[in-house]
């Protein structure tokens, strides 16, 4: 993310007005100097003058603008990803006012070196009466300058604030990026940004890290599924079905051939751990586990429509004596899914389902500090699988 | 699969292995709201907006049902379109009429003239969000005392939860003046609108009443209505609502006490010297003048919330954070209270009377004056007391609580005062006193949490001056606290009474209550006091702290 969001920007003198206002509400300051070689003192200069200038300004305007954090958001963005992150960006710090470091490498010509600049996004309350802001600081370098990064970003970390690591750069590998990972307090990756059948790299930093300081949002986005999946078999009549379970049917949005995303695997591994299942192959149509009684087989394919490879649908089938016939249909922003039940009586009902837009995946992981077993365990076992299945 | 190639005996599952930990977010049951009141102040000011809030979260369930209950001739349609105008902030009947305490101006901060419903509910409805919510609301006329109009209305539940799914879960709110209680409550039973509770709930449908304060307006009373409440409800049934607990930066009480390592050490008789608890309003009677004029500030405010606050700062840990072990060391600590004799209440109570003063630059009437209010009225609009916690963590520790109407300002505050160093090592160099360490726990408005202490002013002479260390949650976390009811009523669906108060707390808080009102109807408390409307109160509250040697510390 090379840049602010533009659309009301007032460089000249950084004072929000009604005018100036995003649909959303979302307004951005500039400082006024804008760009500069990187240093960190003459940055922090920028910041102040920014926040003198707007203290000077006449409030009745915005009501009371205050500067929030409640962390050093870090995140090295890929250029080919800036548009659509931008947005949810800027929902997170709405969320989570932080400081935000937007880190974009090899994106200025050779011999620029490494530039920054700083502004703050700010949101109307929702209750009214004032912005609440967020500091942002711009990076940009040249391929050469990369490696200087994160010193820079070290010099201008808010000191007393948890650092996080927003990590929607795909090269894992570049030691830049490992040395903010070091840096960091909690590290938010998203496996769904990785090539297909390299999801398992984003896994291994589990190993490195621990569940409690690594996240994969490709998880996150799991909750409600395995939030939804728990509540059926909550009810008694179902609870027993679990042990005879026979067949998982899993549709993704996407070409039918396609490879089943992330989440996908993270669920089959969730099941697998969960219910003590041991994967013993797989073939063109899916794969074979062992449960306490008898084989399961676990089919996972694209549902021929759709793009993104989003989970959107499960089918459960369990033998006698526990029989069960399920299916679980969610779609798109939905706020319920249907559960269709077949067997053991035939039903069928709209239940909430905890969906959430990307920024809020992502701030509800920045409220989470606790290590997280089940996630480690599933991420284990999906990697197993994914090493049993062969691709059609 | 066993040796014989069939099923493996082992035994069936009792808990199911998918929830685990990381999936703990229980989800709202199908439900319906009967709300009874539903033209009234209340549910316009705090109950639609929270429930349309809920719905916009997506916290509610989609098949959740809200039945207004009043006397009032309106349709359904009619209903809908005057909550609609309530949320959309345009203003209606309800709406419009002289609210409560923290009644919500048209035109409040934000300028977009929108009321706070409108903003507690998120800005404006937008209108597939409303028109969403809208079709879950429905409206039934009847009076109270009509046995008919409750058969009726049962008979209207059942098609709703038959349209709409609704296993016959239901919540009874009752947003009326607390004289419609009893006839509510017979002929919710004599209609067999509720469900006595099963021991199991998750398999059967619930029914469950929320009970607005004041609970009862004395110990008799408060007994007599928990009997009646019985004879229909189980205790677990009963929600009794004091807002107050729904407040983030009360809830947040127990976990800065008791989340944090450095603070519970400190939180003894050892290390805090007093504890002053104010709940001040700049408000007057409101449209309440009625209501207020029977009940005074000690039953509006003092038996309940203030209560409510000093039982969360001087309660012990409990064992776990769940309902009942909660609910249980609160009672422990209204146990301990010290007990007034007569001669303690006419020396450790004031109790005094706004008269007509400028509050907020501008005049207001005195309590007698305003509309409604007995000319001679000698109910009290402002309460003070020195307070004895007698148990090992408190014992020596005064408790000064504060209450009034149309004080300098609205704000709500707990001052832990911490005791001076035992050692004045900074005398010699002319620092002769130090400031207290004042820890404040803010719960409205500018919610938050501040500890002073003394620091070296910059210099080559020593001077200390005290200094803050400010904890806001607007610029922690961006955003005002949610609204109380919101999470009050979310908790009430999903069967959580931790933060409702239990039949032992609220006859203990009255038994206590009802010892400093009976010295008063006796004649031996003390006089009814006036003060200046937009002062702190009478001087004799002063004087009431002054003779421990403190003051009450500045809002």
């Amino acid at each position: 993310m090379s840049s602010l969001p533009k659309s009301s920007a007032d460089p000249a003198g950084p004072t929000p007005s009604a005018s100036s206002a995003h649909p959303d509400e979302t307004y951005v300051l500039e400082a006024p100097d804008g760009s500069r070689p990187f240093d960190a003192t003459a940055l922090e200069n920028d910041l102040r003058s920014m926040w003198k200038r707007v203290g000077g300004a006449d409030s009745t305007k915005t009501g009371a603008i205050y500067r929030a954090a409640l962390a050093n958001l870090v995140v090295p963005v890929d250029p080919e990803l800036t548009a659509k992150l931008t947005p949810v960006l800027v929902d997170v710090t709405r969320r989570h006012p932080s400081r935000l470091f937007s880190i974009e490498s090899d994106s200025t010509p050779r011999g620029a070196g490494l530039r920054a600049r700083v502004g703050a996004l700010c949101h109307r309350r929702e209750s009214g009466g004032g912005l609440v802001c967020s500091e942002q600081v711009v990076v940009d370098s040249d391929a050469e300058s990369a490696s200087l990064i994160p010193s820079a970003v070290r010099s201008l970390l808010i000191g007393d604030l948890p650092t996080v690591l927003l990590d929607f750069h795909p090269g894992l590998d570049r030691p830049w990026v490992s040395e903010l990972m070091d840096m960091a307090d909690l590290v938010l990756e998203d496996s769904c940004l990785k090539e297909p059948g390299k999801e398992p790299e984003v896994w291994h930093l589990l190993e490195r890290e621990g569940s409690r300081k690594f996240h994969d949002l490709a998880w996150a986005r799991l909750t409600p599924w395995r939030e939804t999946l728990a509540e059926v078999f909550d009810r008694k009549d179902c609870l027993p079905a679990l042990r005879t379970l026979r067949r998982i049917e899993i549709g993704f949005t996407g070409a039918a051939d396609g490879f089943p995303p992330p989440p996908v695997w993270l669920l089959v591994g969730w099941l697998a751990s969960r219910l003590g299942w041991k994967p013993e192959g797989g073939d063109r149509t899916g794969l074979t586990l062992r449960s306490e009684t008898g084989a399961v087989t676990i089919v996972m394919r694209g549902l021929g429509y759709g793009e993104g490879r989003v989970l959107e649908r499960i089918g459960l089938r369990s033998d006698e004596p526990h029989p069960l016939d399920l299916e679980i249909v969610h779609r798109g922003r939905d706020a319920t899914a249907r559960v269709s039940t077949r067997a053991p009586r035939a039903s069928s009902m709209e239940v909430p389902f905890g969906y959430r837009e990307f920024a809020a995946c992502i701030v509800g992981e920045l409220h989470r500090h606790a290590a997280n077993p089940p996630f480690e365990a599933a991420a284990r076992a999906a990697e197993a699988l994914m090493r049993c299945w062969k691709r059609p | 699969m066993n040796a014989r190639g069939g099923l493996a005996v082992t035994p069936e599952p009792r808990v199911n292995p998918l929830r685990e930990e990381s999936v703990t977010l229980k989800a709202a049951d199908p439900c319906t709201f009967v709300v009874f009141g539903a033209t009234g102040d209340l549910t316009h000011r705090k109950l639609i907006p929270a429930l349309f809030r809920l719905s916009k979260q997506k916290l509610l369930h989609p098949r959740t049902a809200i039945v207004g209950f009043a006397r009032r001739e309106l349709t359904s349609e009619a209903f809908r379109e005057d909550m609609r105008r309530t949320v959309m902030g345009a203003g209606s009947a309800g709406a419009a009429a002289p609210g409560s305490a923290g009644a919500a101006a048209p035109g409040s901060p934000g300028g977009a003239g929108g009321t706070a419903a409108a903003a507690a509910a998120g800005g404006t409805a937008s209108t597939p969000e409303w028109e969403r919510f809208a079709g879950s609301l429905f409206y039934h006329r009847g009076v109270f005392e009509d046995h008919e109009a409750f058969r009726a209305l049962g008979r209207l539940l059942g098609d709703i939860e038959e349209e709409r799914g609704i296993p016959g879960n239901r919540i009874f709110y009752f947003a009326t003046p607390p004289s419609e209680y009893e006839a509510l409550i017979r002929n919710i039973g004599a209609a067999g609108l509720a469900r006595r509770a099963l021991r199991d709930e998750r398999t059967a449908p619930w029914s469950r009443v929320i009970i607005e304060k004041p609970f009862g307006h004395d110990l008799h009373s408060a007994r007599e209505l928990n009997a009646l409440v019985h004879t229909v409800f189980a205790e677990r049934q009963i929600y009794r609502i004091d807002h107050y607990l729904g407040k983030e930066t009360v809830q947040n009480i127990l976990v800065f006490r008791l989340g944090n390592g450095i603070f519970e050490p400190l939180w003894n008789n050892r290390y805090v010297e007093q504890v002053q608890i104010t709940v001040a309003e700049s408000v007057g009677v409101e449209g309440r003048a009625a209501y207020f004029d029977s009940a005074g500030i000690s039953r509006d405010i003092f038996q309940n919330h203030m209560m409510q606050l000093l039982t969360l700062t001087a309660m012990e840990p409990p064992a776990r954070f769940e309902a009942d072990s909660v609910r249980d060391e609160k009672a422990k600590v209204l146990r301990t209270l010290h007990p007034m004799t007569p001669e303690e209440v006419a020396r450790e109570t004031v109790r005094g009377q706004y008269v007509a003063g400028p509050v907020g630059g501008a005049p207001v009437p005195g309590y007698r004056q305003e509309p409604g209010v007995n000319p001679r009225s000698q109910t009290e609009t402002y309460l003070a007391a020195r307070i004895q916690v007698d148990n090992w963590r408190w014992s020596g520790v005064p408790f000064f609580l504060r209450t009034g109407k149309r004080l300098a300002k609205r704000a709500t505050e707990i001052a832990i005062v911490f005791r001076q160093p035992p050692y004045a090592l900074f005398r010699s160099a002319g620092c002769e006193s130090l400031e207290h360490n004042i820890l404040r726990l803010r719960i409205q408005p500018d919610e938050g949490i501040s500890l002073s202490f003394g620091s070296k002013s910059p210099g080559q002479s020593l001077h200390i001056d005290p200094v803050q260390m400010d904890f806001f949650y607007l610029t922690s976390f961006g955003q005002d606290p949610p609204d109380a009811y919101e999470r009050l009523l979310l908790d009430c669906n999903l069967g959580d009474s931790t933060l409702f108060a239990r039949r032992d707390e609220v006859e203990l808080a009255w038994e206590f209550v009802d010892g400093i009102l009976n010295a008063w109807r006796s004649g031996h408390g003390p006089p009814l006091v006036t003060y200046p409307a937009g002062t702190w109160g009478p001087a004799e509250a002063d004087e009431l702290v002054h003779r421990s040697s403190y003051h009450w510390y500045r809002l």
